[in-house]
This record gives C-alpha cells, sequence and structure tokens, in this order.
C-alpha cells in the first residue's frame, strides 16, 4: 500500500484499489446485514402465514394491494427503526421512557408484553401444527422446541443462532414453491396488486387490518432498532443498511405475496373455508400436490421456530430498557433477574397455553394479533415523535418530507383500525 | 429534600392567582458541582410554553407555584435559548442513560433529587435503580422497598442525546477522572460516534487506558471510527499487546493506513505480533521486555528500569540474555529490590504454545512473568500475568455485543477456549 497521496497509479494498481474498494464495500455491507434480513423474515410467522392463507382464500387476489401498502409501511417504519438506533444507541422502548416518560413507557410495555406473549403462543401454535401434519404430538414437539430455541439463544449466543435461524428460514423459498405450484392465474395477481378494491364488509376490514398488524408487527419495530444499536452502525452505515432493510422487508412481502396466491389459486377457487396455516397446508393437498402441501407445513414450521426465538428475546429486551439496564444480557442471571425473569415468563407462557387442553388457541391468536393492531398505532405516532425530536436525533431528525411519508402512512392505519371500529359497533 | 417528579406539574400562579399553566421544566447551568435551577419552564406535558426566571419564583412547593408580583413571563418561541451551556433536568436528565461507575454500567436516571437553601434550589444527585420506577408509576410503597442508589451531581456522567453533548462541551476534566474501567463500560454502552467525542475529549492517553480493558471487538470497532492522527495516538500510548489484540480485529487495508501513522518502531512490534498467530503465545506476549546482559550490576539494571518502567506491572521482571539473545536467568521484582541472587533457571515458552497450555504454564507457578522464544530459542517477547487474566477473563469485559455473543458467561471457558477473543 502507497502511503503518499501523490504516487503515480499504474493501470494494474488501479484495478487492484478499484477491486480492494469494491470489497471494502461488500465487507461493509455484510457487516450491516442482518437486522431487517432477520425482522422481515420473522415476520412471515405463523400468525403471519395464517392471516395471508385467509386473505388469499376468502378474497382471492382482490386485497394483494393491502400486502403492497403493508411492505411499503414496513420498509418506512423498519428504516426509521434502524436509523432511531443508530442515531441514539437506544432501543425503542428506552427511546419512549426517555422522550415521554415512565408511565407512557409503562404503559407500552405491558401491552406489548401482552401481546408479545399471545404472538409467541402464535408461533408456538404453529410449531405445533406444523408437526402434528408429520404426525407428532405437539405435547412432543413443543415444549422440545422450547427447550431448544431457549438454550440455543441464551447458551451459545445469538451470533451462531443467526446463522441456523436464517438457514431455517431458507424454508420460506417452499411458500414461493408452493405458489407456484398452485398455478394461479398471473393477471388477476396482477390486477389484484395494484389496483386498491375493498368489500366493506367486517370481515374484510379485519383481514386488512390484521394484515396491516401481521407485516409491521411492534416487536418486529422494538427488535430491529435493538437489533442495530446491538450491531453498533454508525451514521455513515445508514445507507448500507438501508439496503438490508429493505432486502428483509422484500421478502416479507413476496413470501406474503406467494402465500395469498397459492390459497387464492386453490382453495379461494373451491370455495373452500381455512382457520389457520395448518388448515392451509392439509386443504393444499388435493388442489396443488402432497409436494406443495409438505412445503407449505415445512415453511410453517421453519417460520414459527425463528420467531419463537426471537420474540422472548426481544421482549426481554424492551423491558430492561425500560427499567434501564440495556447491557442486560452481558450479566449472569443474578444480575439481571428481570431480563431473564422476562424470557422465561414468555416462552413459558407462549407454549404453555399450547399445552392445555382445551385452551382457546384460535381466540388467543386472533386476539394477540388484533392486540398487535391496535398497539400499532401509539407506537409509530410515539416513534413519528421521537424521529422529529431535534434534542435525540440532532440532524438525523426526519426532514418535513419524510415526516409526511410517516404521517400520511399512520394516518392510513388509524383509517383502517376507525373503519373497523365503526363497521364492528354497527 | 425534593424529587424532581414530585415537585413537577404543579400549579404555576401568578402573584394575582391567574393560572399560567403547570411547572413543567427547570433549568441548571453547566459546569457547576451543585448547580442552582436559573428558570422554570410553564406549559403542559413536556412542552415548555413560557419561561419565568427562578428569581421571579416566590413560592414553590407540592401545593403550587406562585411568582413574585411583576415577574417577567417570556413566551418560550419568543426567544432563543443557547442551550449548549445549560442542561433542562426534565428534558435532558430525566430518564435519560447516565453512566453508573459503581456498577460499571449505563443505567436510566429515575430521579432528580434537589435541596432548597433559602430562596435558591439545588440540584444535588440523581436516583437510579427500580425504586424510583415503581414510585413513579405509583407503587409507592413497593418502590420504597426496592433498593435505589443515588449519584450525586459531581459525578454524573451523562451518556445519550443532548446532555452528553452539553456535558462534552463544558467537562471534559470531569470526564478525566473516571477510571478506565469506568469509562471502558461507558464508551462500550454508548454510540459510536458519542463514543469518539468521549475520547477525544479525554485525550490519548486515557482513551489508550480504557480502550486496552475493552473487549478487543469494541476496542477495534472504536479504534477504525476514530480521527486518524487520535487513532496513532492511542495506540502509541497502549500496551503493544493490548494494541495487538485491538488491531486483530482491524480490516487490514485500515490497519495499513493506521500503521503509516503510528511511530517506526511500534509499528515494527506490532506488526511481528500480528503476524502470531492469536490463539498462541506470540499473540498474547508483550514484545516491551527489559532485558539484562550478564555483566550489568544490579545498579545499572535498577536504573534502567526506573527510567524507563515496563508497560504493565506484571512486567516488571528483566530476563538475562546471552549474546545471541537466548534467555538465561530471571531478576524478578522482589530480586530486584532485595538484591536476592538471580535466578539462573528459565522456562521459556515457545512462541507458538497455545493459548490454553500458556494458561497451565502460570497456573503451574507462581511468575509474574515468563520469556516467549521463537525457534531458536531467542527471546522475542514475555507474558504477564495480568495478560493471562484478560484471557481468562476475556468474557467479563466490556463493550460484547449483546446479540451476537451474549451469556459468555453461562457459556463458561469453554466457549472462550474455541474463540479466544482477547490474545
Amino acid at each position: 500500500m502507497t502511503d503518499d497521496g501523490a504516487t503515480v497509479v499504474s493501470a494494474p494498481d488501479a484495478a487492484r484499489r478499484l477491486r480492494q474498494a469494491r470489497r471494502a464495500r461488500l465487507v461493509v455491507i455484510a457487516a450491516v446485514i442482518g437486522p431487517g434480513l432477520l425482522a422481515g423474515l420473522s415476520d412471515d410467522d405463523p400468525a403471519g402465514i395464517t392471516t395471508y392463507s385467509v386473505l388469499g382464500a376468502d378474497y382471492g387476489y382482490k386485497l394483494l394491494w393491502v400486502l403492497l401498502v403493508s411492505t411499503i409501511a414496513l420498509v418506512l417504519f423498519q428504516d426509521l427503526g434502524v436509523r432511531m438506533g443508530v442515531v441514539t444507541g437506544q432501543g425503542l422502548a428506552g427511546l419512549i421512557r426517555q422522550r415521554y416518560g415512565m408511565r407512557l413507557a409503562a404503559m407500552a410495555i405491558i401491552v406489548l408484553v401482552v401481546a408479545n406473549i399471545g404472538t409467541t403462543c402464535a408461533e408456538f401454535a404453529g410449531i405445533a401444527a406444523g408437526f402434528e401434519l408429520f404426525g407428532v404430538s405437539r405435547y412432543a414437539s413443543v415444549p422440545l422446541a422450547a427447550v431448544v430455541v431457549s438454550t440455543l439463544v441464551v447458551r451459545s449466543g445469538f451470533r451462531r443462532v443467526q446463522h441456523v435461524l436464517l438457514g431455517l428460514s431458507a424454508i420460506f423459498v417452499a411458500y414461493v414453491a408452493a405458489g407456484i405450484l398452485a398455478r394461479p392465474d398471473w393477471g388477476a395477481a396482477l390486477r389484484g396488486l395494484v389496483v386498491p378494491r375493498m368489500p366493506l364488509t367486517r370481515d374484510a376490514i379485519v383481514i386488512a387490518t390484521a394484515t396491516l398488524g401481521t407485516t409491521l408487527a411492534p416487536w418486529g419495530l422494538a427488535f430491529i432498532q435493538s437489533y442495530a444499536v446491538d450491531k453498533r452502525l454508525t451514521p455513515d452505515d445508514l445507507k448500507y443498511s438501508r439496503y438490508d432493510v429493505v432486502t428483509g422487508s422484500m421478502l416479507t412481502g413476496i413470501i406474503g405475496f406467494f402465500v395469498v396466491i397459492a390459497c387464492a389459486a386453490t382453495l379461494h377457487v373451491s370455495g373452500r373455508k381455512i382457520n389457520d396455516a395448518a388448515d392451509a397446508a392439509v386443504a393444499l393437498r388435493p388442489l396443488a400436490g402432497s409436494t406443495a402441501s409438505t412445503l407449505f407445513a415445512l415453511g410453517l414450521i421453519g417460520a414459527a421456530l425463528l420467531a419463537a426465538s426471537i420474540l422472548p428475546l426481544s421482549t426481554s429486551y424492551s423491558v430492561s430498557e425500560v427499567v434501564g439496564r440495556p447491557g442486560a444480557l452481558n450479566d449472569g442471571v443474578r444480575e439481571a433477574p428481570l431480563f431473564y425473569g422476562t424470557f422465561a415468563v414468555v416462552t413459558v407462557l407462549g407454549a404453555g397455553l399450547v399445552l392445555v387442553p382445551g385452551a382457546p388457541l384460535i381466540p388467543i391468536l386472533v386476539l394477540s394479533q388484533v392486540l398487535n393492531a391496535v398497539l400499532l398505532l401509539p407506537i409509530l405516532a410515539l416513534m413519528y415523535g421521537i424521529a422529529r425530536d431535534r434534542t435525540l436525533m440532532g440532524e438525523y431528525q426526519a426532514s418535513r418530507i419524510a415526516a409526511t411519508r410517516y404521517l400520511v402512512t399512520i394516518a392510513l392505519i388509524a383509517v383502517c383500525i376507525a373503519a373497523l371500529g365503526v363497521l364492528s359497533l354497527t | 429534600m425534593l424529587l424532581l417528579t414530585e415537585e413537577l406539574g404543579q400549579q404555576v400562579l401568578t402573584a394575582d392567582g391567574d393560572s399560567l399553566g403547570r411547572a413543567v421544566e427547570l433549568v441548571v447551568p453547566t459546569g457547576d458541582a451543585t448547580p442552582a435551577v436559573i428558570r422554570l419552564g410553564i406549559g403542559r406535558g413536556r412542552r415548555v410554553r413560557s419561561w419565568v426566571s427562578w428569581s421571579d419564583v416566590a413560592t414553590f412547593e407540592r401545593s403550587g407555584v406562585t411568582l413574585r408580583p411583576g415577574a417577567l413571563v417570556t413566551d418560550a418561541g419568543a426567544v432563543t435559548i443557547r442551550d449548549q451551556d445549560e442542561l433542562w433536568l426534565h428534558r435532558d436528565v430525566l430518564d435519560a442513560q447516565i453512566l453508573d461507575a459503581d456498577g460499571a454500567q449505563v443505567v436510566r436516571v429515575g430521579d432528580i433529587v434537589l435541596a432548597r437553601a433559602g430562596d435558591v434550589l439545588r440540584v444535588v444527585a440523581v436516583e437510579i435503580g427500580t425504586g424510583p420506577v415503581l414510585r413513579r408509576l405509583g407503587f409507592h410503597r413497593w418502590g420504597s422497598r426496592r433498593p435505589s442508589h443515588a449519584i450525586t451531581w459531581r459525578d454524573l456522567h451523562l451518556a445519550s442525546g443532548h446532555g452528553l453533548a452539553v456535558q462534552l462541551a463544558a467537562k471534559a476534566p470531569r470526564l478525566r477522572t473516571l477510571e478506565p474501567s469506568e469509562l471502558a463500560a461507558m464508551i462500550a454502552d454508548i454510540t459510536t460516534q458519542s463514543a469518539i467525542e468521549v475520547l477525544d475529549a479525554v485525550g490519548p492517553t486515557e482513551a489508550a487506558e480504557a480502550l486496552s480493558v475493552l473487549h478487543s471487538d469494541a476496542s477495534a470497532r472504536l479504534v477504525q471510527a476514530l480521527p486518524e492522527p487520535l487513532a496513532a495516538a492511542v495506540v502509541e500510548h497502549m500496551a503493544a499487546d493490548d494494541a495487538a489484540a485491538m488491531l486483530r480485529s482491524v480490516p487490514s487495508e485500515h490497519l495499513d493506513r493506521l500503521l503509516v501513522q503510528v511511530g517506526s518502531v511500534r509499528a515494527r512490534a506490532l506488526r511481528q505480533l500480528l503476524a502470531a498467530r492469536p490463539d498462541t503465545a506470540g499473540g498474547l506476549m508483550s514484545t516491551d521486555v527489559r532485558t539484562a546482559r550478564p555483566g550489568d550490576s544490579l545498579e545499572e539494571i535498577r536504573a534502567r528500569m526506573a527510567a524507563d518502567p515496563p508497560p504493565v506491572d506484571g512486567l516488571a521482571t528483566v530476563f538475562v540474555v546471552d549474546d545471541d539473545g537466548r534467555p538465561i536467568g530471571v531478576i524478578d521484582i522482589v530480586a530486584l529490590i532485595t538484591g536476592r541472587a538471580v535466578r539462573g533457571e528459565v522456562s521459556p515458552i515457545p512462541v507458538d504454545m497455545p493459548v490454553d497450555e500458556v494458561i497451565d504454564e502460570f497456573a503451574g507457578r507462581d511468575d509474574l512473568a515468563l520469556p516467549v522464544v521463537d525457534g531458536d530459542g531467542r527471546l522475542v517477547g514475555a507474558i504477564a500475568v495480568d495478560d493471562v487474566l484478560g484471557e481468562l477473563l476475556a468474557e467479563r469485559l466490556p463493550g460484547r455485543h449483546r446479540f451476537r455473543d451474549h451469556l459468555g458467561r453461562l457459556g463458561g471457558p469453554r466457549s472462550r477456549r474455541r474463540t479466544p477473543r482477547r490474545p
């Protein structure tokens, strides 16, 4: 390497430098990648797949545009989450406490914990349903999954698990295959994607809101911000981390798209109703072949394992951040009882509920998704307030144009939820 | 003693009894050990609508705040506040992150303790822990049972947001009073950008000490982000082995650029250390070793040691080398002081000995330092007992990633040995 800027650079030398610069950029991208990809992929959890399946089975291609809008909102707010984490060095829950005070933060965290326990339960229900399709009892699969996932995350650390999880989530390709095998009507799918049509019925609004809520889950936003903080990204990394966020969010949308068209091309056409993603997998068998059905079930299990490992971790970080000890995982169980307590409570309750004979699983799943959607609105409003706060964000304060984009998205979600409220009252 | 969260929120009345809003903010100047409140903010929630000087406040009680007759109330929109010279207790300090030096961690301010002295209201300390959190949520009985811990205002180190910026601008000397481990705990838990500002404020000597006790993942990240002249100065001030441990995680192109700016002798020593495998004695050793020749008198050796003391205490051992540079004797610190005879037996460690075996070597003896030799038996460096300690305790060093390789302690020494982190 030359240490003198004035040295004449020969052609091969210049080419070498260009290669080096390119490699350096790839290294940077590799270093910032992760938060967006993981958060995006874990959005396609059983709750998400169930919602997308119902969307396709009940409404065909008609409501695909809701998924497109949700994906755009996902890009927007996950990018904001990363930016907030990078600039302030704090997680979402901690920032809410710093900006809005203890009471609001406590309220936010209580609702978040309840919603996350519900969602974790949904993940374990997905594991149970997925394994039952292969003839494994839930009383074996659920406890085993809970123990394996917690041990992996707690004992060997997230870095190593992250690779396993990303590997597992390659199973998501299963959905794409299942969608193509179902021979969808591509023209109708494209039309549904870009032409907004909304049947003004309660059920249609519920599924549209649920699609928004499951795609843009509050815990996903909390997770991506904590992870960005933890990766110690700097403001210089922001332009690279955007690739990561956009890729992750796009994958969420693309996988959702294929789940919807798989169900639209088969279940909707033959007029079959489903309750959850496992139903969808079973129903797919006579219509799209047993390969599609098996792939769908495998995708469900992979997605559930990924989300079941991230949810308790993300919840523990949020709780510790509010109480004020951000670095809890560097401590042992004795020094950070709150962190490990939260982790244990979320995992045990989430897995335990699935094992209670006769537990009302479907209402729990629906309720947790509704809670997520309800929680989403205030969380986004709080994020907006932080993004516009100059004392916290400094020169990275959201510009007027960016602020308008956030507001329009928030307004759109508010309209959805308000419509749902009005229709469920009448 | 007053608590900020219990004092804010009451009605502010003029001398005539007209309500102006609620007390929402108290402002103190920076740079004082127990600063007096200079301004009261009136408004709603967190938003300050108007300001009034503290000298215009007649009473400040839980039942309400009254202003003096003729008090000057200024509209917050009408005045420009130079807020880089002051801290807003509600906005900048309450719930903000600070360094808890005792626990060597970053925590959040739960409440702020104020004290009256006549008409003056002074800030004395901040409260941390779960006690104030529970109290503010209305669980007074639980809150009073939980441990709470006060940090005096004099020892307050804000670690986030505007408060950090203000303190950095005003109080760099205060940061210098921190122990290296405290400074390390702080820079490990704040953004890279803020950490760089902190390191810049304390200067290369303190920065080098803090980076030496930081986990090498974290110190490598920071040294890359530092302005190059400062990074080079920091590398010069660090012990060679600590610097090498840090630089191992720096990409080669950046490393080359950095070493060009480091003095040539130091740069050569570092390159030599970096050439060794990180999980061997060569990766653990320091090249900064004190040697003596067989004919040297103890007086001469003592004088040389006094003039050029070793970088770490553990290396206060002088190795006697022959003409070829092979170690033939050891003068430990006790021998140096008492003039006791030089030990003739040396058991040098081969430069390629695995770190695990080096640890076992130390466990089996009570030496403060052992010589490291190359394939020809020539002295190339030494390993001090604190290098071994650093290796054993790598998992406990601040600055480790939370998501990436957390829970090292639960993972125990085995997981450390698989991936030696602090060679």
